[in-house]
């Protein structure tokens, strides 16, 4: 199983990417070996699920972790979920949607060390343009965890901002993260196969 | 109100300095005479709206404020960053009349202590649902 890491701030478009993702692996990997192509782990913090709902409505297979962040609070939880999708199902990909005031560092330390049957870990950031300015200042350490852990940064609602704007996140991301790849997209315009072929590499 | 239930909790990976609550309730409701799509959507527009406004009045971050009506023809979501409040609509959603439905909100404030934020999110909900119902 390949797993990709979904962190980001509140609202920065987690599930409306996860989603096109979801979609682009599940026709990736159609009628391949027979094996489940995708099973999304949605964490929320609060006791109550809204994008699991969304997910599903979708027809994708969903496991819930609630009340809690699974980078701090529910690990032992994290670690249970993916075990056990191992065993049932063991699918190709495997999507985590952390809560947005989740960081990285410690989820991909938690899968690394217990989950069984990964192959890999790769940590997608997600950044909300237009609130990037703002964020980085009234949160700054949390969205620097989130984009500093990440493999692939996604620079996300380009269509609502301007090139000026979207110039500054993107010098902005870079300087916390030379590292990682950057794409820019807009979840609401749509993501095409180069982009998410860009996010899951070879 | 209707039966559900509602938390407000914190956070331990947010730096020291910053403070966040959250804000979630499960609520199974029916209402008589039935609301419509287009009613029932306003007022859950209307609270995610006041929450927003109030955050900006304190000056207050703002993290998400979602809301999902399910119902057996379809489902409602709207959610809101501080700014415009965005909707989608399921295709099979009867617009006329809304028959037994679940709606489910949550809402996070970055910088505010839990108490006050589940009394006045608790409270704004309550009030938006009730301007459904008929006057008596």
């Amino acid at each position: 199983m390949r797993v990709i890491l979904f962190v980001g701030f509140l609202g920065s478009g987690k599930t409306s990417l996860m989603l096109p993702l979801a979609r682009f692996l599940v026709e990736r990997r159609e009628a391949v070996d027979g094996r489940m192509p995708v099973v999304i782990i949605e964490n929320e913090v609060g006791d109550v699920s809204i994008d699991d709902a969304v997910l599903r409505q979708e027809g994708l297979s969903v496991r819930e972790l609630f009340g809690g962040c699974i980078c701090c609070q529910l690990t032992a939880d994290l670690t249970s979920c993916i075990n056990d999708i191992h065993a049932e199902i063991d699918p190709h990909w495997v999507l985590v949607e952390a809560t947005g005031l989740g960081t990285p560092q410690p989820i991909v330390s938690t899968i690394d060390r217990y989950g069984k049957g990964v192959e890999r870990v790769t940590t997608l950031a997600v950044i909300d343009a237009v609130r990037w300015n703002e964020l980085i200042v009234v949160v700054e350490p949390l969205v620097t965890k989130q984009v500093t852990g990440a493999d692939v940064v996604a620079v996300n609602k380009t269509d609502l901002v301007d090139a000026d704007t979207l110039e500054e996140v993107t010098r902005g991301v870079a300087a916390l993260n030379g590292r990682a790849k950057v794409v820019r997209l807009s979840a609401g315009e749509g993501v095409g196969p180069e982009v998410w072929e860009k996010v899951i590499g070879p | 109100m209707g039966k559900g239930d509602r938390t407000v909790t914190g956070h331990r990976e947010l730096p020291e300095e910053v403070e966040s609550s959250v804000f979630s309730a499960s609520l199974a409701l029916e209402l008589v005479p039935p609301a419509t799509a287009s009613s029932l959507t306003a007022a859950l527009r209307g609270w995610i709206v006041e929450i927003q406004d109030w955050a900006r009045g304190k000056g207050l971050l703002v993290g998400h404020v979602k809301v999902l009506v399910e119902s057996d023809t379809g489902y409602i979501r709207l959610s809101g960053t501080g700014g415009a409040v965005t909707s989608n609509v399921s295709e099979s959603w009867e617009p006329s009349r809304v028959g037994p439905f679940e709606v489910k909100v949550a809402a996070i404030i970055v910088g505010f202590t839990p108490r006050e934020f589940e009394e006045l999110a608790g409270n704004t909900l309550e009030r938006a649902l009730s301007r459904l119902l008929p006057e008596r």
